[in-house]
């Protein structure tokens, strides 16, 4: 037998091992994350835990269902009539927006202005929490499918949850705000100062790149801006909680609070960019049809108070 | 034993990582259960490679290491790497580790948990910067230790239904 084949024969455990550490190490330092390759296959790793994953749950998700909609018939009712008057009172209002809309496209097409895309959304249940000491990323239930795609965003009625950084077939991976890999482009509402936030892999987030002297106080809302690509401008992010003026350098340090409850977070929606705009012309107008969903945007409030 | 029980019985240890790595990342009613979440891809690995190493090996620790790579979103390959040293550590005690007590098992496998948490601790400072959740690491190795024996003896009845004894698990 040739020494080499014995060699192996004898070392067959040590050898395997060895290879595996090697494979694992090559995994971390050298092979790029992102690449379309390793896309698909974290896309089919999803894919196929989130089925076993679904397969466990299908009795809890079962008996949650009932029981939810047993309780949602009671209040069914009763919302009818509460909805039925609220829109009632959302008539003028609903005319108002198409009207700002309207003008708010023209003056647009008049400076030239891109017309800022518009989005639809899926709603995707979270099926899956890998949290651990060192990431913070959700599973959900909306995939290739549905047209999500790597970056799409997500977002709680609260505001900004996070964006898809793996997409399966009927399965995606969110990264979290919280997550210590992600990176927001925000600015704050009042004063438009321009920040980032970045996640800590805990429940407060680092604001970073405020420059000294910038008109930023505790408590301002930050929303994000729109630049890098990823998020539509105006959707909120986070409250400053902390500010430390007294550091070297240009810019201060600052913590944030993310606005959506990721302890509650039982559903999001995604937001999928419509992608064939159709330029306007002069006789076009823009309308608000019901499916048009404005909140994320700001431009309408959650829920107005029952008359 | 069926034709399919025959066929399936040599991948049910693997067949188990699989499942105890999608039970382990079940997404919890709250965020804050999170601490407590056990790490029962250890506990089976641990259970596998000390009593059937002839179906457990360090492929099988990288494999299913690296699905949970994938489903935390954390760096590829840090579980692998963490799991596969494990298991390596594994056979290297592994006839001590059977000749002790099951009691002592225990804080054996919670000592385990902390290497592989802070092995992981090292390699995601090394790769991302520090940022790490105490609460949530110290919780995994408790939460590990107390709900292994539940797990051990799962896999002890599937290992007596499915499986014989291996004349090389003393190896």
């Amino acid at each position: 037998m040739l020494p080499l084949w014995s060699f192996i024969r004898l070392h067959r455990q040590r050898l395997t091992a060895a290879t595996f550490l090697l494979l694992a190490v090559f995994l971390l330092f050298v092979l790029r994350a992102d690449s379309p390759g390793m896309q698909t296959f974290k896309g089919s790793v999803a894919n196929l835990m989130g089925g076993v994953q679904r397969l466990l749950l299908s009795p809890v998700e079962a008996t949650r269902a009932a029981n939810q909609r047993l309780q949602e018939l009671g209040r069914l009712d009763e919302e009818n009539r509460r909805l039925k008057r609220q829109v009632s009172n959302l008539g003028p209002m609903r005319l108002q927006l198409d009207e700002t809309l309207k003008e708010n496209r023209r003056l647009r097409q008049i400076l030239r202005m891109p017309v800022e895309p518009s989005y639809t959304y899926t709603v995707a249940r979270v099926v899956g929490d890998s949290s651990s000491a060192f990431s913070r990323v959700l599973l959900v239930n909306a995939g290739a499918e549905e047209k999500v795609r790597p970056d799409t965003p997500a977002v709680s009625p609260a505001g900004v949850v996070g964006r898809v950084v793996a997409v399966g077939t009927r399965r995606s991976t969110v990264l979290t705000l919280q997550d210590i890999n992600s990176r927001v482009p925000v600015q704050v509402q009042r004063s438009r100062l321009r920040a980032v936030v970045a996640g800590r892999n805990d429940q407060t987030l680092d604001l970073r790149f405020v420059v000294k002297g910038g008109d930023i106080h505790v408590g301002d809302l930050l929303i994000t801006s729109g630049t890098g690509g990823v998020f539509p401008r105006g959707i909120g992010v986070a409250r400053v909680t902390a500010l430390n003026l007294n550091v070297d350098g240009l810019f201060i340090q600052a913590k944030a609070r993310s606005l959506v409850d990721l302890d509650r977070l039982e559903e999001l929606r995604l937001m999928l960019p419509v992608v064939e705009t159709v330029p306007l012309r002069e006789r076009d107008e823009a309308t608000i049809t019901d499916s048009t969903d404005l909140r994320p945007l700001g431009l309408m409030p959650e829920a107005s108070p029952s008359p | 034993m069926t034709l399919a029980g025959t066929l399936l019985a040599p991948w049910l240890p693997f067949l188990s990582l699989l499942l105890a790595v999608a039970v382990q990342e079940v997404a919890l009613p709250y965020e804050a259960w999170s601490v407590w979440r056990p790490d029962l891809l250890l506990v089976a690995l641990f259970y596998w490679r000390l009593y059937r190493p002839d179906r457990c090996g360090p492929g099988s620790a990288f494999s299913a290491g690296l699905t949970v790579d994938v489903l935390s979103g954390g760096p590829l390959g840090m579980n692998a790497l963490s799991k596969t040293l494990i298991t390596l550590l594994i056979r290297r005690f592994g006839r001590r580790l059977r000749a002790t007590d099951a009691i002592f098992l225990l804080p054996i496998l919670a000592l385990l948990s902390m290497l592989d948490q802070f092995i992981q601790l090292g390699l995601s400072t090394l790769l991302q910067g520090w940022g790490v959740r105490w609460p949530l690491l110290f919780g995994r190795i408790a939460a590990t230790a107390l709900i292994a024996p539940l797990i051990v003896a799962l896999l002890i009845h599937i290992h007596r239904i499915w499986l014989g004894e291996t004349p090389r698990a003393g190896r």
